[in-house]
């Protein structure tokens, strides 16, 4: 009885550390907000990007900017805080979540704007109020 | 019974606390040695950086903080506040040789890859770059590329083939030998070609500065801010704030380990204290 609830122990606990390390190899590595914004058209196909949710568009509601992860610790006034416009037709985040955006650039007019299939929110960073 | 039969006795009947404390102890020195390894490696990692830029003092936009300091160092881009016109300024004092660069990003099969825009024939003597394929760039706006050893590497490019950079395919001219530092990594483009394609025209993101009189730097500190706004910061002086940065990473590797260590050794004692009052009738009659 003990010997087998041991055997039990053991291989759940295998089997999660396996799961959990899986997962982590499935997960697409996200590029930063300053890595694609510079050249968005060098970027093919679906990507995932992660930022922090800096405001939304007056234009077009399902439309919000996300800035680099970087940004938001630097509080130099020379700090350019290049936003990626980002469009997702679900739940959209708050100013200041965090977010892992996954889809693909889509030239439009004046530039390109990253049209996002699936937006996971990570954390908040209470900027912005 | 002796003691050590006693021992291998006790590991034979308890095998699954034997494996676990064994696992602890595994574990936390492990996690230990890695943590601390990162730390050293981090910090060798900076100063190798730091090294390679080749200068002995960098000139940034005005109030540029640690992090855009990291990012010179690091190859990532760097806000393009300088004028041309300050580089001028710069260039014209003597006693200094100064080159500009202009930081951006690219992307080759979908992986970042650093951009620098250079003046092609003052950054060859001031870096000491040899070749290892090709030629190199020979015109301020010519419309080609070199690529350090490592990118070159891993993106399959030789001298002959192309890369797009912001939609236009430029040719690749050349390969650089390897240097050790992000150089190995960046793809080279004439700073005038580099300003028309990333729509930066007349605009920089540092200034590389390199010193006659190494006893002179100070000197040359004041003489650049006074002739422009902009920040001046000295290899030294670029080097302890970038390792303050990852002295404080340092420092949660260290905890993180700490606690590893802790947690194992209060499982270690909590086994033996266990094991201990388990036998006290066995090793009463040893």
């Amino acid at each position: 009885m003990k010997r087998s609830l041991l055997r039990v122990f053991v291989y759940t606990f295998i089997t999660l550390a396996g799961a959990a390390l899986l997962s982590g190899c499935n997960q697409a590595p996200a590029l930063h907000v300053n890595e694609v914004g510079a050249d968005p058209a060098a970027y093919t196909g679906t990507i995932t990007v992660t930022g922090v949710t800096k405001g939304f568009s007056r234009n077009d509601p399902a439309v919000f900017g996300i800035i680099d992860l970087k940004e938001v610790q630097c509080t130099s006034p020379t700090c350019s805080m290049p936003v990626l416009p980002v469009k997702f037709a679900g739940k959209l985040p708050v100013v200041g979540d965090e977010v892992r955006v996954t889809g693909s650039f889509v030239q439009v007019q004046g530039g390109y704007l990253f049209s996002a299939n699936n937006v996971k929110v990570v954390r908040n960073h209470q900027i912005g109020g | 019974m002796n003691l050590p039969k006693l021992v291998v006795n006790n590991m034979a009947r308890r095998r699954g606390r034997f494996i676990f404390t064994l696992l602890g102890i595994t574990i936390g020195i492990a996690s230990f040695v890695t943590f601390q390894a990162l730390g050293g490696s981090l910090k060798k990692e900076v100063q190798r950086e730091a090294n390679a830029l080749g200068a002995n003092l960098v000139v940034t936009p005005k109030g540029s903080c640690a992090y855009e300091q990291v990012s010179i160092l690091t190859g990532e881009i760097v806000p393009s506040n300088i004028t041309m016109d300050e580089y001028a300024k710069v260039k014209a004092l003597s006693g200094m040789t100064t080159v500009p660069v202009l930081a951006e990003k690219s992307a080759i099969n979908n992986r970042p890859v650093s951009v620098s825009g250079i003046v092609p024939d003052e950054m060859l003597p001031f870096k000491g770059w040899q070749l290892l394929a090709g030629e190199y760039l020979a015109a301020n706006d010519e419309t080609a590329t070199v690529i350090g050893a490592v990118a070159a590497e891993q993106f399959k490019l030789q001298p002959g083939g192309s890369v797009t950079i912001r939609g236009e395919r430029l040719p690749v001219k050349g390969i650089l030998a390897a240097t050790g530092g992000k150089d190995d990594l960046t793809v080279f483009l004439p700073l005038a070609t580099a300003q028309r394609l990333f729509a930066n025209s007349e605009r920089i993101s540092y200034l590389a500065v390199k010193v006659d009189d190494v006893g002179a730097v100070d000197a040359a500190v004041e003489r650049i801010r006074a002739e422009v706004s902009l920040g001046v910061v000295t290899d030294q002086q670029m080097l302890s704030s970038v390792l303050t940065i990852v002295g404080s990473v340092n420092v949660t590797l260290q905890l993180i380990a700490a606690v590893a260590v802790l947690a194992a050794a209060f499982g270690i004692v909590n086994t033996m204290l266990t094991a201990t009052y388990e036998r006290k009738r066995e090793i009463g009659i040893l």
